[in-house]
Parts: C-alpha cells; sequence; structure tokens
C-alpha cells in the first residue's frame, strides 16, 4: 500500500475510533430489577426524550452477587460511558437537564426539587404498609395514608397545578421530569386504590396528559409486564 | 432582600442550610421558632412543613430542596453538571441514613423495638455508610468528596454525621480517618467555624 493510502487509512480509522469512543461515552446503561417500581421514572424520561439505553433488568437471584459492586448497595444504577451514577432523583434530575425536561430556570428547578422530596415523603408512607407483616397496623398504617397523607400531599400538588396559570404541569409551561415522575406513581397508587384521584382533578389530567403523549403511550406498549 | 429561613430553634434539618449560608458568607434571617408557636404557624404553611425558605414573596419547602437551590446560587455544587449529579447523589444516600436513624431514635413507640432499631443502626447501618463514604473521600483528591473544593455535600454529610453519632455513639467515626478528614475540614472552614462557635443551635 502507499504511504498516502496507509496514512488516509490509518487516518479513517482513527477517526472512526474517536467518533465511536465519544459515542460510548454517552451511551446509558439503566441497571435494575425487573420491575417498574423507583426505575420506571428514569425509563420514563429516556422514552420521553428519545435517547436510547441500555434498560438492563438484573433477576434477584444475581442481586447478592452484583449488590457488593454498587456505590451503596442498592439500585438503581446509571452508568454513562465508564462513569456511575446512583440514587434515583439524582439519576431523573441529571437526566432531566440534559434532556431539556428541567425547569426553565433556578427557580422552576427548586420547586421540581421541592415536589420531588414531597412525593418521596408519600412513597415513603406507602410503601412502609408494603413492609409491615401485622395486619391490625398495617391496615392502620395505610388508613393514615388515606386520610392524612394523601389529602396533605396530593391536595397540595393538585393546587399547585390550579395555581400554574393554565398549565397543566406540576411548574412552567413545559412537561418536566417531576410530571413524569409524578404521573408514574399516581397510576401505580390508583391501580391498588381506584378512584383515589377523583378528589385530585388536576393530577388525573395530569396521569392522562402524560400517559397519552405518543412516546409514554408507546413506551407503556413494549415495555416488559410487571405486576409492581 | 435577604433570605429567610424558617425552621425550629434546633440542628436536625435546618442547620445545613444555615452552613451553607455561612460558607457562602450569605447574610440571611435566622427565624428560630419557638416550640410554643408552632402550633399556630403550621396550618399556614403549604405542606405543614419546616424548614422553609422565603425569598421576596416566594416560599420554598423541603429540605435538601432548599440546600440545593442555595448550593447552586452560591456555587457551592460542584464544577459542572456531574460534579453536582455526585453531590445529590451523596445527599439522597445520607437522606436515607437519617430517615432510618429519625425512626428508631424518635418514631418507635414500642421501646423494646426502639433499644433493637438503634443497636441496629450502631452496629450496622453507620458503619456500612461510614465505610463507603470513607472509600469515596479516599478516592477523590484532597479533603472533600466531590471535586477540588468543597460542596454542599460535604457540608450535608459533616453535618448530619456529626448529628447521628452525637446522638447514639460518639466513638463511630473512629476507624473512618477519611470521613474524619472530610469533616474536619468543614468545621474547620473559616466561615463555617465563626458560624458554629456564634450560633449553633444547643
Amino acid at each position: 500500500m502507499s504511504d498516502l493510502k496507509l496514512f488516509n487509512l490509518l487516518a479513517t480509522e482513527s477517526f472512526v475510533y474517536v467518533c465511536t469512543s465519544q459515542l460510548s461515552s454517552r451511551n446509558y446503561k439503566l441497571t435494575y430489577f425487573n420491575v417498574k417500581a423507583v426505575a420506571e421514572p428514569i425509563r420514563f424520561i429516556f422514552a420521553y426524550a428519545g435517547v436510547e439505553y441500555e434498560d438492563n433488568r438484573v433477576e434477584h437471584a444475581q442481586w447478592p452477587e452484583i449488590k457488593g459492586t454498587t456505590p451503596w448497595g442498592q439500585l438503581p444504577l446509571l452508568q454513562v460511558g465508564d462513569k456511575t451514577l446512583a440514587q434515583s432523583n439524582a439519576i431523573c434530575r441529571y437526566l432531566g437537564k440534559k434532556f431539556n425536561l428541567d425547569g426553565a430556570n433556578e427557580w422552576e428547578n427548586a420547586k421540581i426539587d421541592e415536589f420531588v422530596d414531597a412525593l418521596a415523603d408519600f412513597r415513603t408512607a406507602w410503601t412502609r404498609t408494603f413492609r409491615e407483616k401485622d395486619e391490625t397496623r398495617k391496615s392502620e398504617m395505610m388508613k393514615d395514608v388515606l386520610e392524612t397523607v394523601v389529602p396533605q400531599i396530593f391536595g397540595t400538588l393538585d393546587a399547585t397545578i390550579a395555581g400554574n396559570n393554565g398549565s397543566p404541569y406540576l411548574v412552567g409551561k413545559k412537561i418536566t421530569w417531576i410530571d413524569l415522575q409524578t404521573a408514574h406513581y399516581l397510576d401505580m397508587f390508583e391501580n391498588l386504590n381506584p378512584g383515589v384521584l377523583i378528589k385530585y382533578p388536576n393530577l388525573k389530567k395530569l396521569r392522562n396528559t402524560v400517559y397519552e403523549t405518543d412516546q409514554i403511550k408507546a413506551w407503556c406498549q413494549r415495555r416488559p409486564a410487571t405486576n409492581m | 432582600m435577604a433570605y429567610k429561613l424558617t425552621y425550629f430553634d434546633l440542628a436536625a434539618r435546618g442547620e445545613p442550610a444555615r452552613l451553607i449560608f455561612a460558607a457562602a458568607n450569605v447574610k440571611f434571617v435566622d427565624n428560630r421558632i419557638k416550640m410554643p408557636d408552632w402550633p399556630a404557624l403550621k396550618p399556614t404553611l403549604e405542606w405543614g412543613q419546616v424548614p422553609i425558605l422565603q425569598f421576596g414573596d416566594k416560599t420554598l419547602t423541603q429540605s435538601k430542596a432548599i440546600y440545593r437551590y442555595l448550593a447552586r446560587k452560591f456555587k457551592l455544587s460542584g464544577t459542572d453538571e456531574w460534579e453536582s449529579s455526585q453531590c445529590d447523589e451523596l445527599v439522597d444516600a445520607t437522606s436515607d441514613l437519617v430517615d432510618e436513624f429519625v425512626k428508631f431514635v424518635f418514631k418507635e413507640p414500642d421501646p423494646v423495638k426502639q433499644a433493637e432499631g438503634k443497636k441496629n443502626f450502631i452496629t450496622t447501618t453507620l458503619p456500612t455508610f461510614l465505610g463507603r463514604i470513607n472509600k469515596r473521600q479516599m478516592d477523590n483528591d484532597g479533603p472533600w468528596l466531590v471535586g477540588k473544593s468543597m460542596t454542599w455535600a460535604d457540608i450535608v454529610v459533616a453535618e448530619m454525621l456529626r448529628q447521628m453519632s452525637a446522638a447514639t455513639d460518639p466513638t463511630a467515626l473512629n476507624g473512618y480517618p477519611h470521613v474524619r478528614k472530610m469533616i474536619d475540614a468543614v468545621f474547620a472552614h473559616p466561615n463555617i467555624k465563626q458560624y458554629v462557635d456564634a450560633s449553633r443551635p444547643s
């Protein structure tokens, strides 16, 4: 091969290598169990943004050997190239910003953070009932969720949308990652507590709006069917 | 227009915000509620909770949302989005630990379960967490958990570990020299030291 041809070949290969390594540094891999739960808000972000990622679902049998390799002994984990990020809301916030699904300014982002933490308070109260083995105590806890926690938190979120200048979203004029997350948890909660959203029409509308988008509709049709 | 932080006259979930203001040397109204005034105040709050941060006509609730907003405003959240996300990860992990701590130290009504929970926290939960923070600091250059300068992650982790070890096991931090190094660096910061010496709640 002439020197020029060889040079061109090497230059092309280097170019391809550089392109590929740049692409792979943006490759996303999400690792979680084969359930929706706290990874689904992340999957919704990828789906809504139309960004490819590896949806790595681990079987419970594999978990013991993986657990020690994770930063906090937990999932989900997001790998971006050679870097790892843990904590579901840290992941949502990072991707939300990357894919323009965050607030329009610092204050809107602060309100998104406020709502995601309030939603987490609701989830903690709710999921605690799953782990309670004593049936009497479990009913008491669920009663408290429905009579105290839900009115406080759903009520305030519903009023937030009502006060958002005609926008159907929780923050600002466009959909953000908090809308995607909230819609998912509302949907899961309503499936187990039919009719609970009747008192919160703005939340019900938000859930429907998110689920009726082409991207989320398509994702729900192709995602693995799991109970939780 | 000054920021106003409203919280009880306690460290707990208000103190990291006070420390962030101190680190940034930003004046704020440190509105400390007296317990007898709380029942009247609570129903006026959007979420029935404190801390809240007020700025002009705007109100922000939820402790982590407040810390993160202030940290970003005062450039204490890392130098890029990845470092910011690392701060978020560390604070969320710490928050999980604090929730565990609060559950058994404050919320468990059954004294037997409470004693069990506290023992489990001291022998397992807290050391596991400390091991991870120790490694995180060790893997990073310098005394901080993220990047090359102090972030709100250092402040929150240092303050919450200070509170939790004081309440459960003051010797807990022995054996984690890198954690110790980070905590000492936070509280040796001149602005923070000045605030703590003058105004840390008892």
